[in-house]
């Protein structure tokens, strides 16, 4: 009983991140109208980017956290146009066409990580790396109750920004109609920008702590747009609520997935639930913003 | 995006040329064939029908591991019939799986098959059959020369085969119309979902057997190359990846058999990647001049003699036209009711049209009325209620069946088909109808509604009225037997509305029934021989204009209680 519980603890835990993960996701796809098919593929690169830094500097992850913000925001900031340029475009179905693109970028990203560091596994250490926190029988990783931590702060500083400030009402605007909202004098391009920008910098954070947490090699790129996908499809596209709760339903499904059936056997089973939701609830399993 | 654009197609050749100059014992050559025709393969679905897929490589890998293991110790069979059964195989598996899944729209549809990939992949890697993560072994069957023109030839087959099959053809037509406007197609008679499940089980048993040639020259299959080949599928452009991926991918590659090895596949990975991205930065979306409007594919039997003035009925078709004593309705709807969620869109409606009838519909925005309309033509499921055509329960069919029986539409926002000419839009209207007349009737109708000058523009470029006069133009093309028009007037300029207006008395005078939804209170006035009032989903009133005029709920809805 213990571990059931123990087991649901950690994938709650992980769950805030995956929470974390999928928000600047559903956002970027709200604001954007774009899947962006390299959601983990910033992730990955998150990781590899605090290892270096962390090599360097010798700071701790989590004090970098910051930085990293700031770096992958600069990136996505500079990315958006492209992005937008292919997403309005006079494709057939451009909607469609930008998925390829950012396939074709996560390709890059990948090739790119692998090229230039190889398939070795880096790993970061944090100070919080050897404390736990026990209590009830169960055992708490100090470094995930940190991250799940940061990762609550994060989504909460999200709320904050989308239902708080004017920014935050310009970027729903956006999000509902793009027409009605320049017309209002919103700056659509500048911030749908801004939007990737965010985006890009707290995907980047997330992938710094699962580097810390797990480990980053070029290869987890595709398991954290896997992860990015099952919320998002699970919440209903469009649906920033709801990323909420399916968030913490991933966590729990993989670890459940890991301690009772094989650890090699994740990535299937989470493969086969998102695929077996899409094909048996079309519509969306909660409300669903725009399909 | 995937129309015949000759400049690609001639540096393909070229490509093609040079490659077979000089046959060597490089794996390079072969394997740009393999990406050539796995392109080509994938840009029926992905390309065509507009369904991006990111899942074809699980194909790919389904027919090269079953032929694999048919020639494995365990079965023996010889390369011939393994490569039917490999095909066959792959064929099967994407019928199952494309039945669910296409059902699924835009990213969902890419989501899905990528994850469909992605899980196909883990198995290889898990299942022992498959050899896991070492893959297969195989020995080595082929002179690497034969190979080499095997590989040729079956590129030259394969883009042959889609060339003929997709660029002029009504199934080309048809995939078309499904990427630019799925409904719409469906309106016109196009059973979607069996044309995309065609599409996609022939590119998913396209990308099979000549491919494999290469995995048996490398003689060992992995899990990741075959993922790897699936992902380097560069998108849908015929030629272009093709072009570049050929001097930069393959020779990446050492020229002897080192195939499985990722770290020489992953560059290659991100320079397809690069020209996916390069493509989609810089080609905006040109698309080929259209093409000359007269021959579009099968012979074009036009006789002279049988050209007709106006937009009389095209000879042959086959709806009757009942006579004019007919008591019986032409349609009936009983009952009908729609909710959305807590809205009630249409409540309970019931009403007649008899045989060569105007009907009006008129009503305050948000009545009901177009949903009526998207009821009736099958667009949308009732929640209660029966729609009878011709003494045909039609309640619950699907688009394309009503369609097909004679119940034609236009759409209130113009649904034309984007990416396609004005002449292209009228041809497709016909892809499930008369097809060897097309062009005539096409050439007909856009004179008639003035369209001759845009014939060969984009039809997303046009304005907004000329894509309500296409639209109507692609309904008359069908010659449907009862023609509902959504506010087809809208936007469209008085004087081309009176052209509108005499095809519509002339048509009815030939045998066709009309619904109309209008605003233009004048227009009803002078067109309708009866009109419907609706109003919060139900229909207030019914009779001639003068009737309802007086009707004081009429008045009410329109103006307001205290003026009633």
């Amino acid at each position: 009983m213990t571990l059931f519980i123990q087991t649901i603890a950690n994938g709650l835990l992980l769950g805030g991140l995956y929470v974390a993960l999928a928000i600047g996701f559903a956002l970027a796809f709200g604001v954007l109208d774009v899947v962006d098919f390299a959601v983990g593929q910033w992730v990955m690169l998150g990781g590899f980017i605090g290892y270096f830094l962390w090599k360097w500097t010798g700071i701790d992850p989590f004090l970098l956290l910051p930085a990293v913000f700031v770096l992958f925001g600069g990136a996505g900031y500079l990315l958006a146009p492209l992005i937008m340029r292919v997403r309005t475009s006079r494709y057939a179905r451009p909607e469609l066409m930008v998925l390829a693109f950012t396939f074709g970028i996560a390709l890059i990203m990948r090739g790119g990580a692998l090229t230039a560091w190889g398939f070795n596994t880096r790993s970061i250490s944090t100070g919080l790396g050897g404390m736990t926190l026990q209590g009830g029988g169960i055992a708490l990783p100090g470094l995930r109750v940190a991250a799940f931590g940061f990762a609550l702060a994060a989504v909460g500083l999200f709320f904050l920004l989308l239902y708080r400030t004017r920014f935050g009402l310009a970027v729903r605007a956006v999000a509902q109609n793009k027409q009605s909202a320049r017309l209002m004098g919103i700056d659509v391009e500048r911030v749908s920008a801004l939007v990737y920008a965010l985006y890009a910098g707290l995907t980047g954070m997330v992938g710094v702590l699962m580097a810390a947490i797990y480990s980053v090699t070029p290869e987890v790129g595709v398991r954290y747009t896997l992860f990015a996908f099952f919320v998002v499809v699970l919440a209903g596209m469009g649906s920033i609520a709801g990323v909420l709760i399916a968030g913490f339903v991933l966590g729990v499904l993989e670890a459940l997935t890991a301690v009772y059936v094989s650890g090699t056997l994740t990535f299937l089973v989470v493969f086969a639930v998102l695929y077996l939701s899409l094909i048996l609830f079309p519509q969306g399993l909660a409300r669903r913003g725009r399909s | 995006m995937c129309d015949v654009d000759w400049p690609s197609q001639g540096c393909w050749c070229c490509s093609v040329c040079r490659s077979g100059a000089t046959p060597t014992s490089s794996v390079s050559q072969p394997a740009f064939f393999l990406w050539a025709g796995l392109a080509c393969a994938w840009n029926i679905v992905g390309g065509y029908a507009g369904y991006i897929s990111f899942g074809h490589s699980a194909f790919f890998g389904i027919g090269a591991y079953a032929a694999g293991i048919l020639m494995g110790e365990r079965f023996g069979l010889p390369f011939a019939g393994a490569l039917v059964v490999g095909v066959a195989a792959a064929g099967v598996v994407a019928a199952l799986i494309g039945w669910p899944t296409l059902r699924l729209r835009g990213a969902y549809f890419a989501i899905a098959t990528w994850a469909f990939a992605e899980m196909v992949l883990q198995l290889a890697n898990v299942l022992r059959i498959t050899g896991g993560t070492a893959g297969l072994t195989l020995p080595p069957l082929l002179d690497e020369r034969l190979f080499y023109f095997l590989m040729l030839g079956g590129a030259v087959l394969t883009y042959g085969l889609c060339f003929v099959l997709l660029e002029r053809s009504r199934f080309g037509y048809r995939l078309k119309a499904i990427r630019d406007n799925e409904i719409a197609a469906e309106t016109l008679g196009i059973d979607t979902t069996r044309v995309k499940l065609q599409a996609f089980v022939l590119s998913a048993g396209n990308h099979r057997s000549f491919w494999r040639h290469l995995c048996l020259l490398d003689h060992l299959y992995q899990p990741n190359q075959r993922a790897r080949r699936g992902h380097y599928r560069p998108d849908g452009r015929h030629g272009l990846a093709r072009r570049l991926g050929a001097p930069v991918g393959p020779s990446d590659r050492s020229s002897k058999h080192v195939p499985g090895e990722s770290p020489v596949l992953e560059p290659v990975g991100e320079y397809h990647g690069l020209h996916c991205r390069a493509w989609c930065r810089h080609r905006a979306g040109r698309l080929v001049p259209a093409r000359r409007p007269g021959k579009p594919l099968a012979a074009d039997t036009a006789a002279p003699g049988a050209a007709r003035s106006g937009p009389a009925p095209a000879t042959g078709t086959a709806h009757s036209r009942g006579g004019a004593a007919m008591s019986t309705p032409l349609l009936a709807v009983e009952g009908l009711r729609k909710t959305f969620g807590g809205i009630v869109a249409v409540n309970g409606v019931r009403f007649q049209v008899a045989p060569q009838e105007i009907v009006g519909i008129i009503g305050p925005n948000g009545s009901g009325k177009s949903t009526l309309f998207n009821l009736i033509s099958g667009v949308l499921r009732p929640d209660a209620g029966r729609i009878i055509f011709r003494g045909q329960d039609i309640t619950g069919w699907k688009p394309h069946q009503i369609a097909r029986l004679g119940i034609g539409r236009t759409f209130q926002i113009p649904a034309v088909f984007t990416t396609m000419t004005a002449w292209d839009n009228l041809l497709t209207a016909a892809v499930e109808a008369d097809w060897a007349h097309a062009p005539q009737r096409a050439e007909q109708l856009l004179a008639l509604l003035t369209l001759d000058a845009v014939r060969d523009v984009r039809a997303d470029s046009l304005s907004g009225g000329q894509q309500k006069l296409l639209e109507l133009g692609r309904v008359l093309m069908r010659n449907p037997t009862l023609i509902l028009l959504d506010e087809v007037t809208a936007g469209v300029h008085p004087t081309l509305r009176t052209v509108m207006l005499d095809v519509v008395r002339e048509l009815r005078r030939s045998g066709t029934t009309f619904l109309v939804i209008e605003h233009d209170m004048e227009l009803v006035r002078t067109l309708c021989d009866r009109i419907l009032v609706m109003d919060f989903g139900e229909v207030i009133a019914s009779g001639t204009f003068a009737e309802i005029a007086a009707h004081p709920d009429v008045i009410e809805a329109y103006l307001g209680r205290r003026v009633s």
